[in-house]
């Protein structure tokens, strides 16, 4: 899938959790939409940590 | 096979509208054989269409890749006079045909241009011809089956550069080259260009793109500059637009295709990916293909 400037294999995003997609590519994306938005359009989980008793993401 | 067969008809009749193969344009320069060992051909149940002509040339497979050359001006192409043996009576008998050989002009392409054609012969290749009228010519099976392309000899095709002279030629290359001694006349068969749909005469070869600039390599992802071939120099022309699925990332130390997570295009022309950690001093290898263009395949170490 192609948002913005880059083309992205689905199937291994969707093994990343957001801090994992966050580290590779906070300040590379060039997009318009965040990053969290790219990262659900992507088929990404975003989770909330606070909501979380235990602080931690889910894939 | 042999042209002094003694067996079979010798009838000498022939049917009506036939038509003969016209002037050579245009050339289509495939391997002789695949990867896995068997001949290319054109099998008599399929149709040269344009889908199968796209997929001749853009094939990923290099030994099963039509590379067209032309088109042609100013084509010969004879055969030579038999060499003989004379008695002494003065009579005299044919020993072996003599040698086809082709010669051809092709006006406005670039000195570089005669390195990727000299490469052919580093294989056993043959040719398609095609005529002026888009009928494609190759060689017959016994059994008519199958279309094969005229093999040549590779110890003799030579593009050379002929210099313009001033009102009289422009500049050009002229390719020369000789057929195997082994195909003989009576076994070109041709495909009428009434059966052909694809445009074989307007058709055009992959175009090189070189990698440069190659940056930021690392265990998780490199950037490069795509850049396509024939440029003057300290001109580029960038290859834009490619996306992920236009790449095969292979690691060569493992022997196993990559799987890349992403490819992003900034600025236009240089492509930053991002892969599966790899190991540290593995080679990898990357390649592509892409409307016309070909990524030509280049390796390089992770640190």
């Amino acid at each position: 899938m192609k948002i913005g400037n880059t083309s992205f294999n689905v199937e291994a995003i969707k093994n990343m959790t957001f801090s994992e997609f966050e580290k590779i590519y906070k300040g590379k994306y060039k997009g318009n939409p965040s990053l969290k938005e790219v990262f659900k359009k992507l088929g990404g989980k975003v989770v909330n940590k606070i909501a979380k008793k235990d602080n931690t993401e889910d894939k | 096979m042999s042209f002094c067969s003694c067996s079979g008809s010798k009838n000498t009749g022939l049917r009506g509208g036939l038509k003969p193969f016209k002037d050579v344009k245009l050339h289509f320069a495939v391997p002789l054989f695949k990867a896995d060992g068997t001949r290319n051909s054109i099998l008599s149940t399929e149709t040269v269409d344009q889908t199968f002509l796209d997929a001749k040339i853009n094939n990923a497979d290099v030994t099963q890749r039509w590379y067209p050359i032309g088109k042609f001006k100013n084509v010969t192409d004879e055969r030579a006079d038999p060499s003989t043996e004379t008695f002494n009576d003065g009579s005299s008998q044919i020993t072996i045909q003599g040698v086809r050989t082709f010669t051809g002009l092709l006006l406005d392409y670039p000195p570089e241009y005669i390195t990727n054609l000299q490469k052919h012969a580093c294989d056993r290749f043959g040719v398609y011809e095609v005529d002026s009228c888009g009928n494609l010519r190759g060689v017959k099976n016994s059994t008519e089956t199958q279309l094969y392309p005229i093999e040549i000899n590779k110890g003799y095709f030579e593009p050379r550069l002929v210099k313009a002279v001033a009102g009289t030629n422009a500049e050009r290359l002229q390719l020369t080259f000789e057929f195997d001694q082994n195909e003989f006349d009576n076994n070109l068969l041709m495909i009428s260009c009434d059966d052909i749909t694809a445009d074989l005469l307007n058709s055009s070869g992959l175009i090189d793109v070189n990698a440069t600039n190659l940056t930021s390599v690392s265990t998780t992802g490199f950037t490069f500059t795509q850049e396509t071939a024939y440029n003057y120099f300290g001109q580029s022309v960038l290859a834009e637009g490619w996306v992920l699925a236009d790449y095969t990332l292979t690691n060569n130390t493992t022997a196993s295709t990559i799987v890349i997570t992403s490819v992003t295009e900034a600025p236009n022309g240089t492509y930053e990916f991002v892969i599966p950690a790899q190991t540290s001093s593995d080679i990898l290898s990357i390649t592509g293909i892409k409307d016309g263009l070909e990524l030509i395949t280049f390796e390089f170490s992770t640190p």
